[in-house]
């Protein structure tokens, strides 16, 4: 059963976590920043050291929207979904980034380097409306801004700190 | 009390070379608001160039003070005291503060002066975002370094616990936080209190406190910067709770995305064990109390109580039905109390200040202060703490107000679950719960979004139902699928589709609702209901005119070329334009209708040549 190396490891790095004090999510959190995702061994990995059925982890991964089941591009383009975003020109960010990428939110490119995603308000609202490029922020940003970073990103440009100039919607 | 003196004596010491250094100390803003500022880059810069010049001084990190809007912030003492905190000090402008304010003041970055006289800086009290504000919770905030109990301990901190366990029965200390008035600062109003009397009347064992850091209420960050800032107040808040009410064993939920606030209050767990302020037989007073931090993974609704309750059993965080309530069986099915972070920390302040400090501000019926956040369209985004009963309308004038001349048109407080509420309802609204229920809006947990005249209340309302709809658990159809048809409703009439029914069939829709199993479907018509009473007309416009007044409604406005073949940028609107829809026609430009996508790229880049008209009205 656990000849499966991925399946050996996994089970190493939650050794010292219980269910019963609540490290369930623990869990998730180490396997994933480990590996990059929750794969199907790691699920049932996880499920043989809590000793419950593969099914309740899966019930748990697939509840939360910062747990993934598959591996992450290597360019994330995170959207702030957050009200402040919002009034500040937020959709005409999205939807730049959704027609230049050829991509809608929760999608990830044909050639799945680049994926795009929604995320929520962390309280960054003074630079809104803004994005997360692999967990860095760009903003604040306007629909202009967003197609340069969309095609930048797409053309294999390494995301730059570069902040855009701040373009508001109406 | 030998064993919190022994700390204290040690925590004075270090405390005294913060506030009067033997040589220059440096100290920078590292909190989530001021990473997106860049602070990474600004700290990097400052130890490289510190380094390369050879200065001899003390590089140290605080939490933010609130002021988000001016981050990232460098605070410089000199030998002596005086101190002088800086504004907006990006990486390149680190060299230019270090030749400047070593010495002098950097007079360019200079936003106030500290401590001791400083020519021609203002205090920090004197600046308007600072002058409204009473800091009892956020004293801390932006002055310690968040990851050094020492001075956490040197500012007074678990003195409170101290005397606790010294003398205070657990009756006594339900009694004095009743006497505060101090109720559930999560939103929830409930007094604290009582709740404490639940679970400590409570059969059964090993009970348990959870703190509730999963501020998912999108434009709210009170509690964030409480947690990044000044961790402690919330464990020895817990640790006192545990003594009153006789939990053993506590949680800290913090939600995800604050990543910074689960490494700091990870990091201070570590040190109060260390120092015997968590575990057996707490400052040898009797208290066994421990406390872990779970980490979100990403789920609004686990910000309900029995949701974060499934959510810490490591379940999916989907909401139960009550009863049983928590403080008969919680978390593993012990019996549980559930506070908010800024209750915990409130009840620091009232055992380090003491009842009459506590109850000298505020209100009859709600005394003390609360921490507030404002967003969207304000001059100065942050935080701000304030007595409660403080008129709405003195926060936002604190906070500079709307920008651009723009005038208000509703502030959204609460999450988008609390409500809308119109300007004019704002004017002589006191920051109370009391003063929000009669309009059918929430106070809530402390964020406040303003919204100027070029919003749209439609889109609002998509904005929110969808956010809803998204973060629905499923359980209940009531909720699950109500946030679905009001979405559906909301996106036809943002098309030029509604209905005249629609009108009625919202509020029906928004009535049924309230017969949710939890808060989220409860509460989720709210922004709808609140629209349909106080922006009736502009819902009318939208679904008897086929117009958006504000322009914001996509499937009401198009974009159109309105300056002819001079005017500038046109051909750089045509680069830029994802879709190819900015043509040329005729030696100027016209807009393809049929791909144009609507996302203002081109407007930004040609303002004068590209405007957004009414689609369905003439020009």
């Amino acid at each position: 059963m656990t000849s499966d190396p991925e399946a050996t490891t996994v089970e190493q790095f939650i050794s010292d976590l219980s269910l019963g004090d609540g490290e369930m999510l623990a869990a998730l959190h180490r396997v994933q920043e480990r590996f990059g995702f929750i794969s199907r061994p790691a699920v049932d990995a996880i499920a043989r050291h809590f000793h419950i059925t593969s099914a309740r982890v899966f019930a748990t991964v697939s509840f939360y929207s910062d747990l993934r089941l598959s591996p992450p591009a290597e360019t994330r383009i995170e959207w702030c979904g957050g009200p402040a975003c919002r009034l500040k020109g937020g959709e005409n960010v999205r939807i730049a980034l959704e027609s230049t990428l050829g991509v809608k939110l929760g999608e990830a490119t044909p050639d799945g380097r680049v994926e795009l995603r929604e995320a929520q308000c962390d309280g960054s609202c003074h630079q809104a409306a803004l994005v997360w490029v692999n967990g860095r922020v760009h903003g604040p940003i306007g629909g202009a801004d967003a197609v340069r970073l969309a095609r930048g990103v797409s053309s294999g440009e390494r995301p730059t700190s570069e902040d855009g100039d701040g373009g508001e919607g109406s | 009390m030998t064993g919190y003196e022994g700390l204290r004596l040690a925590a004075d010491e270090a405390w005294r070379r913060v506030l009067s250094p033997d040589r220059l100390r440096v100290a920078v803003t590292v909190a989530t608001c001021g990473r997106a500022a860049g602070v990474e880059d600004t700290l990097a810069a400052l130890k490289s160039e510190v380094a390369a010049r050879g200065l001899s001084l003390d590089i140290a990190v605080t939490g933010c003070n609130g002021l988000c809007h001016e981050e990232p912030l460098v605070r410089v003492t000199k030998p002596g005291g005086d101190s002088v905190l800086y504004h907006r000090v990006t990486a390149e402008c680190v060299a230019k503060l270090l030749d400047e304010a070593l010495d002098g003041v950097c007079e360019e970055m200079a936003l106030a002066a500290l401590s001791g006289q400083v020519d021609g800086l203002p205090s920090l009290d004197a600046l308007p975002f600072w002058a409204i504000q009473e800091r009892r919770l956020t004293a801390r905030c932006g002055v310690i370094d968040p990851d050094d109990i020492e001075h956490y301990i040197a500012t007074g901190g678990y003195s409170g616990l101290a005397a606790v366990l010294d003398g205070l029965s657990p009756e006594d200390v339900i009694a004095r936080v009743t006497e505060s008035t101090l109720r559930g600062r999560s939103g929830s109003d409930f007094p604290t209190g009582r709740k404490w009397d639940f679970l400590r009347t409570a059969k059964g064992d090993s009970k348990c406190l959870v703190c509730n850091a999963d501020e998912g209420d999108p434009g709210a960050f009170v509690n964030r910067v409480l947690l990044e800032g000044d961790p402690h107040a919330v464990i020895e808040g817990m640790a006192i709770a545990a003594h009153a009410t006789g939990a053993a064993r506590g949680f800290i939920y913090i939600r995800n995305e604050y990543s910074l606030a689960c490494e700091r209050m990870e990091n201070a767990v570590r040190q109060a064990r260390e120092r015997g302020l968590l575990g057996e037989n707490v400052l040898g007073g009797g208290l066994s109390f421990d406390v872990d931090v779970v980490r979100g993974a990403g789920s609004y609704v686990c910000g309900e109580e029995t949701g974060l309750i499934a959510s810490v059993e490591g379940s999916r965080g989907m909401p139960k039905i009550r009863p049983p309530f928590p403080a008969q069986s919680g978390v593993f099915r012990r019996p549980t109390n559930v506070n908010n972070v800024e209750t915990y920390a409130d009840v620091s302040a009232l055992f380090l200040n003491g009842l009459a400090a506590y109850v000298s501000t505020g209100t009859e019926r709600n005394r003390g202060t609360k921490m507030f956040s404002l967003s969207g369209h304000v001059e100065r985004a942050g935080v701000l703490e304030v007595p409660l009963g403080t008129p709405v309308e003195r926060l936002i004038e604190a906070a500079g107000g709307v920008p651009g001349g723009r005038s208000l048109k509703a502030i959204q407080p609460g999450g988008p679950l609390a409500g809308i509420m119109p300007a004019s309802l704002v004017a002589g609204l006191a920051l109370e719960p009391e003063e929000f229920r009669p309009h059918n809006v929430q106070m809530g947990g402390g964020g406040i979004v303003l919204v100027d005249d070029t919003a749209c209340i439609v889109d609002l309302c998509i904005h929110f139902e969808r956010f809803a709809e998204n973060e629905s658990c499923g359980r209940c159809t009531t909720c699950r699928g109500g946030t679905q048809r009001l979405v559906e409703i909301l996106r036809r009439i943002a098309r030029g589709e509604g209905r005249e029914i629609d009108l009625e069939r919202m509020r029906l829709l928004g009535g049924m609702m309230r017969n949710a199993n939890c808060v989220h479907g409860q509460a989720a018509p709210t922004v709808v209901m609140n629209s349909l009473d106080f922006f009736a007309d502009e819902l009318r416009a939208h679904i008897f005119e086929r117009r958006c007044p504000a322009k914001v409604c996509k499937g009401l406005v198009r974009y159109e070329v309105v300056g002819g073949s001079y005017a500038k940028g046109l051909p750089e609107a045509a680069a830029i334009c994802p879709t190819g829809a900015v043509v040329p026609a005729d030696g100027s430009y016209r807009i393809d209708q049929g791909l144009c996508v609507k996302c203002n790229a081109c407007r930004e880049v040609a303002p004068d040549a590209i405007a957004v008209v009414d689609a369905f009205v003439a020009i």
